[in-house]
């Protein structure tokens, strides 16, 4: 019987991995808590995947620890093995099987029973949209179609949290939309999820916090919102509008906490110092409208969490 | 196939997955549900793959086929006279033979692999991060092997049967011929299992991938040559053999498990504990061998026999000690949760525990038990039995394989307490560092005599205590005369000191004391003693 609590649920505490000299992963600790989606992000080489082995009960850490709904990965893996599922990067599939036997195998493997065998597999294939080719083999199955298999197989005994390295990896855009709403949705329904991703765009639409990893060290952590405001000093601005260019620069450059205007061709970028909401910018929009002018683009530019993690990643590699 | 007979490719998946996820209402898929329910998911999975795979196919059919053609070359090669005389031994000779080839190549063979196959393509991982424990994925390979054993003599049996018919031959030997061939089978599969498990590093692939090639070519060989040798020299077996047929199921039945725990540590987490089990096992194990060698000495009224028994098992010690003083050696939180309470827990138990240290004093400890136990049997039995002569050489002997497996053990595990604990194959290193010693220390002062005698032979003194099968053949043929007495004294003194330095460096593993068990488990275990309350099914 799984009993829920009150603590995160997932949590590292200064977690060390060493191979040789190579610090994989060097005083890295965070946490997530129920129903969050925290992306993980870092170069190749940066200890993403080590981290996440760990938690997976793959590995084990030199110091540290890392528990999951509590448990400790080193000393219940047991327990927690019950309440994780992992998705690995790289991953096998056994010949002369088809999606529905490898999902009832994993099913039986994770204690399923009767019925309730039964409905995780329809359920789960139904979910990941596998419905459709139960029968077809593994081997012949698309990149796309194996990533939800294996979802599938870590999903199907509904753990409460979710470890996915690179699930997007070689998937076409509608495959990752596809993948993002699953995600979303198993997160809606109180599934943590730990993601690791070179797709940062997606990532930023999907999770809830972020870690950027480099070397092993945790660079940074926290809301989308709050690594931006605290490595972006600015808040740049584009907007167009109709024949009134030069009068927004000058309307623009009285108002308070603006660091520089100017005109580029038809549009205006203006820079304003720190980080400004989606608020914020509304309100400004809001003002600039009243002033008259006709506004007919508005957006922020530059903050992308591509622009935050080439800014703060070096890319060096151990 | 018309197109309005066909269903819709959509349609058919529907309707194959509500074939495979709704219980079946015909009777023979209702006891395959109930036992596909209660199998270890493992054999479930390798049942499916099996059915679906060409390497089955192919073995099953070459056996098939080759019986077919057995069976008709050598009725039709008997006729006429089958008809009137016995016939049966030539056919079930050719059967056996055939039987082999599936039993002690092909399964042993295909376990190996499909456990070697789980590390090569990252299946094992999955698996092993699912519900199922290391000890049930190694019960579902075994299990496995098992299945495939039945099929295959399911098959086979109406053959053997028909050699009855033949005449020539007894039920009894049929039998136990085939009960040979199937324990042999067990216990390859099991010994190719662990080995599978222990060497999933590449670099040790290579060897186990030639070691369990050559193995089972060199005992599919001497299973045929036995079978034909011994059918045609005991055609009428009868069951007056029964205690070296129960002897051999013993053994094989202590040993399958020991294999199966060994594989289940090999691959599970580490802080896992599993000392408590292998050690358990080990003492079943090694008290059926001893219990068998002296059964022989008891029935043969002979006190020469415990020479060889003490060479055997001073053989196995010598193996096993050295594969567990190369344990990495890190009693766990976890492990140390179930430590002993008390005094008296912590002084006997404690040697169960994972730790080189306590893995050697619990392996001198049990052999030093067998050692005192054959002493009290020499001077016990011949109470009973006037025709048994208590021989003086048996306790010298004795007490010289104790000390050594004292000293060369010990000598190792202080040697492997520099080898960084997270080297991969510690356990090998360990047995060629035994192997090393074992069979150079003897040689420094053989060699140093050799060379202060001008390169002349010379015989055995004190100084050469260290040559292990030396002195035992000169204690076997002198007893305790004063060369050898004094060889013993030396040797016995510099294995004490060797135990007493390994029992001191234990002292801090010795010394742990139980751990509690987290807050966040006791909430768990307190709240599966509850009764539950019924809970929705989180896929409605």
């Amino acid at each position: 019987m799984v009993v829920p609590s009150n603590h995160p649920m997932i949590e590292l505490r200064r977690l060390f991995r060493f191979y040789g000299k190579t610090k994989a992963v060097n005083d890295v600790s965070f946490h997530v808590n129920a129903g969050q989606v925290f992306g993980f992000i870092g170069p190749n080489g940066a200890g993403k995947t080590t981290t996440m082995r760990i938690l997976a009960t793959l590995d084990t850490p030199d110091y540290g620890d890392a528990l999951i709904d509590g448990f400790s990965v080193i000393n219940d893996p047991d327990r927690v093995r019950r309440r994780m599922g992992f998705m690995p990067d790289d991953y096998g599939t056994y010949p002369n099987m088809n999606c529905l036997e490898y999902l009832d195998f994993f099913a039986r493997s994770y204690g399923l029973v009767g019925r309730e065998r039964m409905k995780a597999i329809r359920y789960t294939l139904g979910y990941t949209g596998l419905d459709k080719i139960a029968e077809k083999s593994i081997q012949g199955l698309s990149k796309g179609m194996r990533q939800r298999l294996c979802l599938g197989r870590a999903m199907i005994h509904r753990p409460a949290v979710l470890i996915l390295d690179e699930p997007a990896n070689g998937l076409d855009p509608r495959a990752r939309i596809e993948l993002r709403q699953m995600v979303l949705g198993l997160a809606a329904e109180g599934t943590s999820l730990l993601i690791s991703s070179h797709i940062l765009s997606e990532l930023g639409e999907m999770c809830d916090s972020l870690g950027i990893i480099e070397r092993g060290c945790m660079i940074v952590s926290g809301t989308v919102q709050e690594i931006q405001s605290r490595l972006m000093p600015h808040t740049n601005l584009k907007m167009k509008v109709i024949e009134q260019q030069q009068k927004l620069v000058e309307w623009l450059s009285v108002q308070d906490g603006v660091d520089a205007v100017a005109v580029d061709g038809t549009m205006v970028r203006c820079q304003i110092l720190g980080a400004k909401s989606d608020r914020e910018q509304a309100a400004l929009l809001r003002a600039i409208v009243h002033e008259g002018f006709d506004v007919i683009e508005f957006s922020t530019e530059g903050q992308t969490l591509e622009d935050v993690f080439m800014r703060i990643t070096t890319g060096a590699v151990q | 196939m018309s197109q309005g007979t066909t269903p819709p490719p959509l349609e058919r998946q529907k309707a194959l997955i509500e074939r495979f996820t709704e219980a079946s209402s015909q009777g023979w898929q209702q006891v395959w549900d109930w036992w596909s329910e209660r199998s270890n998911p493992i054999v479930v999975k390798e049942a499916r793959q099996s059915l679906n795979s060409n390497q089955f196919v192919i073995c099953f059919g070459i056996t098939l086929v080759a019986v077919l053609i057995w069976t008709m070359f050598s009725v039709f090669s008997q006729l006429p006279n089958a008809y009137y005389l016995p016939g049966g031994l030539l056919v079930l000779t050719g059967y056996f033979v055939i039987l082999s080839f599936p039993l002690i190549l092909v399964i042993p063979f295909t376990a190996y692999r499909s456990m070697m196959l789980e590390a090569e393509s990252r299946t094992f991982e999955l698996v092993s991060i699912s519900g199922l424990s290391a000890k049930q994925i190694v019960q579902g390979k075994m299990s496995s092997a098992c299945l495939q054993i039945a099929i295959y003599l399911s098959t086979m049996l109406p053959c053997i049967v028909i050699t009855y018919l033949l005449r020539g031959i007894s039920v009894s030997t049929i039998l136990i011929y085939l009960y040979f061939m199937v324990i042999a089978s067990v216990v390859l599969s099991a010994i190719s299992i662990m080995i599978a498990t222990v060497s999933r590093q590449r670099f040790l692939q290579v060897f186990s991938n030639l070691f369990i090639l050559g193995m089972q070519l060199v005992l599919f060989y001497v299973v045929c040559a036995a079978t034909i040798a011994f059918v045609y020299s005991f055609p009428m077996m009868s069951w007056v053999n029964a205690p070296v047929l129960i002897s051999i199921g013993t053994i094989v039945l202590t040993t399958v498990p020991l294999c199966m725990q060994c594989s289940a540590a090999a691959i599970d987490f580490p802080s896992e504990n599993h000392a408590v089990a292998i050690r358990s096992r080990f003492l079943v194990w090694i008290g059926t061998i001893f219990f068998w060698c002296a059964w022989v000495v008891v029935t043969t009224e002979t006190a020469g026999h415990w020479v060889w028994i003490y060479s055997v098992l001073l053989a196995i010690f010598l193996v096993v000690g050295a594969l567990g003083v190369s344990e990495r050696g890190v009693l766990s939180p976890r492990a140390q949760r179930a430590l002993p309470r008390t005094l008296l827990g912590q002084c006997t138990l404690t040697w169960f525990y994972p730790g080189a240290g306590l893995a050697y004093v619990f392996f001198t400890s049990v052999f030093a038990s067998v050692v005192i136990g054959v002493i009290g049997f020499a001077y016990a039995f011949p109470l009973y039995s006037a025709a048994y002569q208590q021989e003086e050489e048996t306790i010298a002997i004795g007490v010289a394989a104790l000390c050594y497996f004292m000293l060369y053990t010990g000598l190792t595990r202080l040697i492997m307490m520099t080898v960084p604990r997270h080297i991969v194959g510690r356990p090998f290193l360990g047995l060629l560092m035994q192997a090393f010693l074992f069979a150079l220390v003897p040689l420094l002062p053989y060699l140093v005599l050799l060379s202060l005698n001008d390169f002349r032979s010379f015989s055995y003194g004190w100084h050469q205590f260290l040559f292990v099968t030396w002195t035992i053949s000169e204690l076997d043929s002198g007893g305790f005369s004063s060369v050898n007495a004094g060889a013993l004294v030396l040797l016995a003194a510099l294995s004490g000191v060797v135990f007493l330095i390994n029992l001191l460096m234990c002292g801090r593993d010795v010394l742990l004391l139980r751990v509690e068990v987290p807050p966040r488990v006791q909430q768990e275990l307190a709240s599966s003693r509850t009764p539950e309350a019924p809970v929705e099914s989180v896929f409605d």
